[in-house]
């Protein structure tokens, strides 16, 4: 709270960016862990909150007529413009943010004071929801060819690794010890998936301190047990995701890579994803595009696929998809094992291992086994999300959206395969949104050791629990258990088709819900799907009091059942009325067209808080409860009920004959 | 012409067909007038049959003696075929050169088509500009419809029916015609309901250099004016355009001339670069060698999506200035006959809840493109792969389509027709079987009359089977006015058709059948909730409805469902997506659906012969057994209306074993019930057509029962006995020699059955039916007819002649027992039937005893005899009794009507209060 310089400023305006041409007038207060924007209008009072921890740049800009603008840009692509009246207050608000936005230590961020008001018992059983040992059994394991290790009990052979970890039975500590002498940080090769089918695996470790001609004989015969493991293939597959250049330029820093001739059966492979740095770079020009795209008056065509085009994200997504289909291919196709680093083997790897075991395994497209893949292949494997996430103030070159780039990897699946997952968009959506918010304790920290020490299952909450608990939001209504979709390996075409990657809207311009589909298919389905339960239920008990019924009605009554009128289609509209309802901008640059009245533009900020949404868990995800509240032009809706009404026409005869012909 | 003299091969054997993603196929070349041909003669492999109007360009090579040739078509696909010998190979070539380039329309297909459909609505009348201003009318008291272009002499491009203002006469549009371009004076293009306010389209004005007026142009548009209201004027041209169009006599309209109008200045692209813009995007779209960043950089460079936000964009400007603004709009660019026409079609999507319909898209296009003189000829005669610079070809259209995709896309809701109807009129309007899109206007159709001498693509589209491809099964009626976004973001590239070919759709197309699934599964449960309610007596009703309150709910959804008009077409029965000649929807694997589907132990059932006497009975009977649309009616004739909205009908001819085979097919039917046939006294009256319906028909319904497994039931009767059976009682088996064709077919269909039963070990399953006595439908053409009649004339005359004599005694039932024995037979466990032919009875009576039953109700009938001979001695062959003890012990089958119940019931059946009263 100290570093609060005033936790309220009033007559604040926050500019709507695509029709900014007006403004919401309200009142904006600071406080330990959100930034909160309530309007004054009085007949909505909407309000806007901030988590801290998601904020990625506070700009100030020069100061207008109509007041001092801050721009506040979060880690959830959202943007947000204020005008504050007096250049002091918006000069205490952005120094305030500056240091709320940067925590120095754990202690400060949002899940040490999160109280969702579970007991303690639900808390654990909330860490408890996911559970790797289970995971492994699932797998198969252990079997005759693999085995738990405890070589790494109390993290005494490499930091950055879980102590559970699960190597081939032929290799002994001794090996093992060796091998991680071996390697970058002593991450050795491990088990990631195992594919009982056909015993192939897919391992991960760092890169090997091979230089230019180190060799170990205990890394050699570390990885001539993987190959072993796996009786079905003579060879195995050594994936370096690196591009060349760069695994070369590792050697002349005792780093490297495998050379085939002193690893006996290895087949070796670079697959060339980008580093860290041209990643964030990446990320940074498409955002730039949008954030350009969405601030131009009238934003031409040419000017976002180039932006897009030039950021070179979707190359980067395919790079990485391009790996997990090469490994997915190796195991499911050619039955052969695969071992895969990058440098330190807790960026790329986990992209690649995790992408490939999602092509492999239906497990991994349920809810469930989504929420394991990522504990197993990211968070116990030591991936360094308080550095890539900057959830504490650090290096801004640790800095990088590796995970986002999985989760998008994940999404463009979804769209070739909309059968395929259990869950559907918003999750992926709200999984990256908690990443940054720190609001539960999964993702703090670079490794299990760490987490471990901070004792995090103690004092924060699950975010996996809290989704499980609301699942229903989550489901794809399109997944069945048994459809061919879910079973068996995803095949992806291997000719390359570039036109299989998109812009991904639904994440990066999440909060212009004007740039989103006005009407939701999936949530029409799922409340589809939610009624027929109903109905099913419904009909069963129906048909249950029929037959009593009829049992006792033997009289056939001669009075014709006056039937009500059906009133109103009372189905389900996911239509967005209001903003379905609001035009956008579409005068462009003609300066002859009227403005309009102001209660025509209105489109709303999609954070926008009701009162009760700030007593449920997590407020920031107002995004997708959808509260809006646009003004509706009623005049120009036609009472909806009215049209459904049927005539009175032979049809209702006919029906009701029917039903009467039916007792008879 | 003849064609023959065009096609120099005729037939290639050993062409290997190659398509992406589909294995090659060998089969045997063929060359049509019309089609190109290629058939693998095995079984289970589809034919390709190619309209050589729809091949845009060939390219030939040469390999030794292997020639290839490349067919790169209108809709964007491209096959290869590879011929043997390279003289053949050059014949073909040069065949399809030529027939694929006919210049001649009258030579083009639509007129040599010949529909294998049955026509129940001719589409050529269904959107008359009467029919589209009758609409209006009742909003409308300042508009009239003006036949001043009757012979087209004042706009050759115009219809003769325009709408134009009340208060400008005949004479004054004829002025002002000359003042705009093509004669396209300022016509209505449509009318906004909720304020008035219209949008008007044009021609230029031809104002020239030195600025020409024409005050009776200003006053037409102004007479669309509100008093001190404005209105806008949108030139689809960018303004240096409109100001260099002075040079060459056009221009745009004044200020000073026009004060109460505001133009405004858009740039939406025209001919040559639309074009272009195609060539470059499909071009891209089928390069698979690029990488990442090449293909985004060639999907810009193709300015396609520019074209698309252009329009798009303009159309909303023209909506918000009506909708919001309230003011009325002008729109044109030069010609008034593309650019113009976008805007005003896409402003209506946006505006009117209509246009998102089937139906009401169909009249925009006719109304907006067809009548509003869109040349279609010029405009479509390339596509992407043509290389000739021709100065008029232009994708105006399938930029339209495109523009109604992406709205489509953002409002998957709100629209009655899915992304397979745009994608079809797409193809139709490039290379089709009809007519519709012949011609470059109304002029031109009038005089090639096309109406006569073509088939229109409505009256194929707007027939149940087809619409329900095109259905949206997400579909909800929306009523608001749609506001799209055009943010670069928010437009993407039409995957469905510019990927169309290059990419394998199949995970898609499952999760769209999975989606229809899930919405399909949800309506049946709907309509079974809804019946079970009805079925409840009416006291009960409000008891049962308060104590289950989501049942309250939705039973207004039900019923709304089960009587809304829409039925018809709502009755999308699933797999029916795949039918059809769209090569989208060739089914290419066949066990696809059978193990897709195999979990569901619902039963598909079909009905052949359904508008007979007990057809319709039977299927109402079943869909609640089954599901509505799980009940499949066909028949050869047309449907009355309630038959054909209270569920699923099918045409069918049992003749055509290829149609039959098709139905079941692509239906997933599981039972047949086939119930065509000739009854006894028409049989008579035509022996050859009894024995093609009756035998030849039988034999094909077997043959596919056979072939799919299906279960079979076929009815039999009394009339299969003849005067040689045993007569009282007669038992299952016995001597049969009937002496009427129908009997003779009837006992030849119960041996087949049999036999297919014995030998290929069909699920064959037979009733003989006595005398049916149904009270809501027509008797047709029985002997037993009689005691159906009796009962319509008691109530109406009091009078009735009975053609057999009073002694006459033959088996009959009531209807109800009739269907129910259907089903219980049906759904009996194949072990307790210990033979396959079944009678059933109930009662057993002669005329004088029904007259005598009757008369306890109405003792002022008057019965007199006259009898009919042939009749009568068809009867006198007949049974009197039917011994149906193996059916009563067998599968447990018990009547429930007696003769008295039966007369009761016909006639509160038939009295005044009459059609509920049944059930007492």
């Amino acid at each position: 709270m100290e570093h609060i310089r005033t936790p309220k400023v009033e007559n604040v305006r926050l500019v709507d960016r695509i029709s900014s041409k007006k403004a919401a007038l309200g009142t904006l207060y600071l406080t330990a862990t959100h930034v909160i924007f309530v309007e004054t209008a009085p007949d909505t009072r909407k309000e806007t909150w901030i988590l801290h921890s998601q904020i990625a740049t506070i700009e100030k800009q020069a100061t207008t007529a109509t007041g001092c603008p801050l721009l506040i840009r979060c880690k959830n692509f959202q943007l947000l413009q204020l005008i504050i009246p007096q250049e002091r207050d918006c000069h205490d608000v952005y120094i305030s943010l500056i240091r709320l936005a940067r925590p120095v230590k754990y202690e400060e961020l949002y899940c040490f004071s999160f109280n969702p008001k579970l007991d303690r018992e639900e808390r654990e059983q909330g860490w408890m929801l996911v559970n790797l040992s289970e995971e492994y059994k699932r797998m198969g394991l252990p079997n005759d060819y693999w085995q738990l290790s405890d070589v790494n009990r109390e993290y005494r052979v490499c930091d950055s690794y879980p102590t559970e970890l699960y190597v081939p039975k032929s290799a002994t500590a001794h090996i093992i010890v060796g091998s991680s002498k071996f390697r970058s940080r002593r991450r050795f090769p491990a088990l990631s998936y195992y594919c009982k089918d056909n015993h192939a695996s897919i391992c991960r470790s760092s890169q090997p301190l091979s230089g230019f001609s180190a060799r170990c004989l205990e890394d050699e015969q570390m990885l001539q047990a993987i190959r072993k493991a796996n009786p079905g293939s003579d060879f195995l597959y050594v994936v370096d995701t690196r591009p060349k250049l760069n695994a070369m330029a590792n050697r002349a820093a005792g780093k490297g890579y495998e050379n085939e001739d002193n690893y006996s059966n290895i087949k070796f492979q670079f697959i060339g994803i980008e580093n860290i740095h041209v990643m964030r770079n990446s990320l940074q020009k498409m955002l730039e595009v949008y954030l350009a795209v969405c601030e131009l008056k009238s934003p031409s065509m040419s000017d976002f696929l180039w932006g897009l085009e030039n950021s070179g994200w979707l190359r980067h997504i395919k790079a990485i998809m391009d790996a997990g289909i090469f490994i997915a291919k190796a195991v499911s196709e050619e039955g052969a094992s695969v071992l895969v680093h990058c440098s330190d083997g807790w960026d790329r790897t986990a992209q690649v291992c995790s992408v490939a075991s999602l092509l492999l395994e239906p497990h991994y497209r349920t809810l469930k086994g989504f929420m394991v893949l990522i504990e197993k292949d990211w968070i116990s494997f030591g991936h360094k999300f308080t550095h890539r996430y900057g959830n504490l103030d650090g290096d801004p070159r640790e800095i990088s959206p590796v995970i986002d780039q999985f989760l998008e990897c994940v999404w463009q699946l979804m769209e070739q395969f909309p059968c395929a997952f259990e869950f559907n968009e918003r999750f992926l959506i709200h999984i990256q949104h908690h990443i940054y918010s720190c609001q539960f304790g999964n993702f703090l920290c670079n490794s299990q050791k760490e987490r471990q020490e901070l004792k995090i299952q103690e004092r924060t909450y699950s975010l996996w629990a809290h989704l499980w608990k609301n699942r229903v939001d989550y489901l794809n209504p399109l997944f069945r258990a048994d459809h061919s979709q879910t079973r068996g390996v995803l095949h992806l075409p291997t000719a390359p088709c570039n036109f299989m990657y998109k812009f991904w809207n639904g994440m990066y311009n999440r909060f212009e819900k004007g740039l989103q589909p006005r009407q939701s298919v999936t949530d029409y389905l799922v409340a589809v799907k939610e009624e027929t339960q109903q109905l099913e239920e419904e009909l069963e008990a129906l048909e249950e009091r029929l037959e009593k019924i009829q049992k006792v009605q033997l009289n056939r009554t001669k009075v014709r059942s006056k039937q009500s009128e059906p009133s109103k289609h009372s189905g389900f509209s996911t239509s967005d009325n209001s903003s379905a309802n609001t035009p956008q901008d579409y005068s462009g640059n003609v300066k002859s067209f009227p403005s309009r009245s102001p209660s025509q533009g209105d489109e709303d900020s999609a954070l926008i808080l009701t009162q009760d949404n700030l007593k449920s868990s997590d407020p920031d995800l107002s995004a997708n409860s959808d509260q809006e509240s646009g003004v509706e032009d009623l005049s120009c809706r036609s009472p909806s009920g009215g049209e459904c009404v049927p005539s009175e026409d032979s049809g209702k005869d006919r029906d009701s004959d029917e039903a009467v012909f039916l007792t008879a | 012409m003849e064609f023959a003299e065009l096609i120099k091969t005729p037939r290639v054997d050993n062409v290997v067909l190659h398509r992406p993603f589909y294995p090659p196929v060998e089969g045997t070349l063929c060359l049509t007038g019309h089609h190109l041909i290629l058939s693998s003669r095995q079984d289970n492999t589809e034919e390709l049959w190619l309209l050589h109007s729809n091949i845009d360009a060939i390219d030939k090579r040469f390999v030794g003696p292997l020639g290839t040739i490349i067919i790169k078509c209108k809709d964007f696909r491209i096959i290869q075929l590879d011929i043997p010998g390279m003289e053949e190979c050059l014949n073909i070539a040069s065949s399809i050169e030529a027939l694929s380039t006919l210049d001649s329309i009258t030579l083009m297909y639509p007129f040599f088509y010949r529909p294998m459909f049955e026509v129940i609505e001719d589409g050529w009348h269904s959107f008359l500009p009467e029919q589209e201003f009758e609409l209006y009318s009742l909003a409308i008291s300042e508009w009239r419809l003006s036949y001043v272009n009757k012979e087209f002499a004042v706009c050759p491009s115009y219809p003769p029916a325009v709408i134009v203002p009340k208060a400008v006469d005949d004479e004054a549009l004829r002025k002002v015609a000359t003042f705009r371009h093509g004669g396209r004076f300022p016509v209505l293009s449509y009318y906004h309901k909720k304020n008035g306010m219209v949008i008007m389209r044009s021609g230029q004005p031809l104002t020239g250099t030195n600025g020409r007026r024409c005050k009776e142009d200003e006053k037409l548009i102004n007479a669309t004016l509100r008093a001190g209201k404005r209105g806008y004027i949108i030139d689809t041209r960018p303004l240096n355009v409109a100001q260099q169009a002075r040079a060459k006599g056009g221009g745009f309209e004044q200020e000073a001339h026009y004060p109460q109008w505001r133009r405004i200045h858009k740039s939406i692209e025209r001919y040559h670069i639309l074009q272009e813009s195609l060539i470059k995007l499909v071009e891209s779209c089928n390069d698979q060698t690029q990488n990442m960043d090449r293909w985004l950089s060639k999907l810009e460079a193709s300015n396609w999506l520019t074209h698309i936000k252009e329009i798009l964009t303009t159309a909303c400007l023209a909506a918000q200035c009506l909708d919001r603004e309230g003011a009325s709009i002008l729109v044109h660019g030069t010609e008034g006959t593309d650019s113009t026409l976008q805007v005003t079609s896409l402003a209506q999507i946006i505006l009117e809840p209509r246009s998102r319909t089937i139906r009401g898209f169909e009249a925009l296009i006719e109304r907006e493109w067809l009548q509003a003189g869109h040349p279609f000829q010029q405009r479509c005669a390339q596509s992407a792969y043509c290389n000739s610079k021709q100065k008029w070809e232009a994708p105006v259209f399938l930029l339209f389509l495109d523009c109604v995709w992406q709205i489509l896309r953002q409002f998957p809701c709100s629209f009655e027709f899915n992304e397979n109807f745009l994608i079809m009129l797409f193809e139709h309007a490039y290379a089709s079987q009809f007519g519709t899109f012949l011609g470059n206007n109304e002029s031109e159709r009038c005089k090639l009359k096309l109406q006569q001498k073509t088939m229109s693509l409505w009256s194929w589209v707007n027939r149940p089977s087809e619409l329900s491809k095109f259905t949206n099964p997400l579909f909800e009626a929306n009523n608001l006015v749609i506001w799209p976004s055009v943010a670069p973001q928010s437009l993407q590239l039409w995957e469905g058709i510019f990927l169309r070919w290059n990419r394998s759709s199949k995970y898609l197309d499952e999760a769209y059948e999975e989606m229809v699934n899930i919405i399909e599964y949800n309506k049946e449960l709907q309509a079974k909730v809804c019946v079970d309610i009805m079925t409840f007596p009416p006291k009960l009703h409000r008891r049962v409805t308060e104590s289950m309150p989501v049942v309250r709910m939705l039973r207004p959804v039900a019923c709304w469902m089960l009587q809304s008009p829409a039925c018809g077409c709502r009755a999308s029965v699933l797999p029916s997506r795949l039918l059809g000649t769209s090569p989208r929807q060739i089914p290419t694997d066949a066990n696809f659906h059978s193990t897709s589907f195999s979990e569901a132990d619902q039963q598909r059932v079909l009905i052949t012969g359904g508008l007979g006497q007990l057809g319709v009975g039977l299927a109402s009977f079943l869909r609640k057994r089954f599901g509505k649309d799980n009940v499949i009616l066909s028949d050869i004739r047309k449907p009355p209306e309630h038959v054909f909205l209270s569920g699923p009908f099918i045409y069918s001819d049992i003749l055509d074993y290829k149609n039959l085979r098709e139905i079941v097919v692509n239906n997933r039917i599981t039972w047949l019930f086939h119930y065509s046939a000739l009854l006894s006294a028409v049989g008579e009256a035509n022996v050859s057509l009894a024995r093609a319906v009756n035998i030849t028909g039988l034999h094909n319904v077997l043959d596919v029962a056979a072939e799919h497994g299906l279960r079979l039931f076929v009815p039999s009767t009394i009339g299969a006995f003849g005067p040689t059976s045993p007569r009282n009682p007669t038992p299952d088996l016995c001597i049969q020699r009937p002496r009427t064709i129908y009997g003779v077919s009837k006992v030849h269909a119960e041996l087949m059955g049999e036999y297919y039963y014995y030998r290929y070990g069909l699920d064959f399953r037979c009733l003989r039916y006595p005398g049916i006595i149904s009270a809501d439908s027509q008797p047709g053409g029985g002997t037993t007819d009689y005691a159906v009649q009796i009962f319509h004339e008691a109530v109406k005359s009091g009078r009735f002649e009975c053609n057999l004599r009073p002694d006459t005694r033959l088996p009959m039932m009531y209807i109800h027992d009739c269907l129910r024995a259907t089903l219980e037979v049906m759904e009996a466990p194949a072990e307790s039937l210990s033979m396959r032919t079944y009678n059933i009875s109930a009662m057993s009576f002669t005329p004088a005893e029904l007259a005598q039953e009757v008369l306890k109700h109405i003792p002022e009938l008057q019965v007199t005899y006259n009898v009919d001979p042939v009749r009568q001695a068809i009867a006198d062959s007949w049974p009197m009794n039917f011994d149906d003890s193996n059916a009563r012990k067998d599968w447990g089958w018990k009547h429930d009507f007696d003769l008295p119940e039966l007369v009761t019931t016909m006639l509160n059946f038939h009295g005044s209060e009459s059609r509920v009263a049944q059930a007492n």
